[in-house]
């Protein structure tokens, strides 16, 4: 009798022992959380570049706009725009040639262009 | 010839006239030739290429190419004149009117307020909003709004 208690009980123990250990196993986002503040606040650190603007959801006067705007910046501010302007002048030249999609993307990039400046 | 086709083929040949008397003005003066008067107004681009005289006015940026060399140019109200690639030249910050004439020119506009009219032959684009008629002996041949896409059509 006195060895099925202690049978018993160390069965017990076992258990429990081993519960431990697996709750333990099961929580590990915990300290993943607790890593990963230090990546967090670094990022956060990181200065971000100038988001570029959703093109697509933009009229061509709305993008010829937003152009001129930088361009008049830009100048005001004293950069070199040539870039810019000669990005803005393929597009000019593709627009008399009716190639739209030529014209958007160099339109686009003269924009950047100005924008990363 | 039973019944049955003469009224076939009379119906179609209703349809044959009937579609070529009604159809886009666009068709004619994409395929026209002389003389005529471009007027238009909006905001966008406006670009012009050809023989003839060109008054321009708005705010944006103005551009002038001159292929033969032998264009007269007024331009008031252009702050920054720069020389690019191609013979263009374009004038930043334009705020005022210009007017060109020569035997093979092109002239655009892109910004706001744009008031154009060109008498001659040539072609042009018209982007953005705003409308435009061109006329030719005093009639009006050609009319329309700018739009989103650049199209190019002739000046009849």
């Amino acid at each position: 009798m006195k060895n099925w208690i202690i049978a018993m009980l160390s069965l017990s123990l076992l258990l429990s022992g081993c519960a431990r250990v697996n709750k333990r196993n099961e929580n590990p986002p915990a300290e993943q959380s607790a890593i990963s503040v230090p990546v967090a606040e670094s990022v956060e650190e990181i200065q971000p570049e100038p988001a570029a603007p959703d093109f697509a959801s933009m009229s061509f006067v709305e993008k010829n706009s937003l152009y001129m705007q930088l361009l008049n910046e830009n100048m005001d501010a004293g950069l070199d725009t040539f870039a810019a302007e000669d990005a803005y002048q393929r597009s000019l030249e593709a627009s008399l040639s009716s190639d739209n999609e030529k014209a958007d993307r160099a339109l686009e990039e003269a924009i950047l262009i100005l924008m990363n400046q | 010839m039973n019944k049955k086709t003469l009224i076939l083929t009379l119906a179609m040949i209703f349809t044959l006239v009937a579609t070529t008397a009604f159809a886009p003005q666009t068709a004619y003066a994409q395929s026209g030739g002389g003389s005529g008067t471009l007027k238009a107004n909006g905001d966008g681009l406006a670009g012009i290429r050809g023989s003839g005289d060109v008054s321009i006015s708005g705010s944006g940026i103005l551009w002038i190419r001159d292929h033969a060399g032998d264009a007269v140019i007024n331009v008031s109200g252009g702050r920054n004149r720069r020389e690019g690639e191609n013979g263009w030249v374009r004038y930043s910050g334009f705020n005022g009117e210009a007017s060109v004439s020569g035997s093979q020119i092109t002239v655009a506009l892109s910004g706001f307020g744009i008031d154009l009219e060109a008498t001659g032959t040539g072609k042009f684009v018209l982007r953005g909003s705003g409308s435009y008629t061109v006329e030719k002996d005093g009639i009006t041949v050609l009319n329309g709004v700018w739009t989103e896409e650049a199209q190019v059509f002739s000046i009849p």
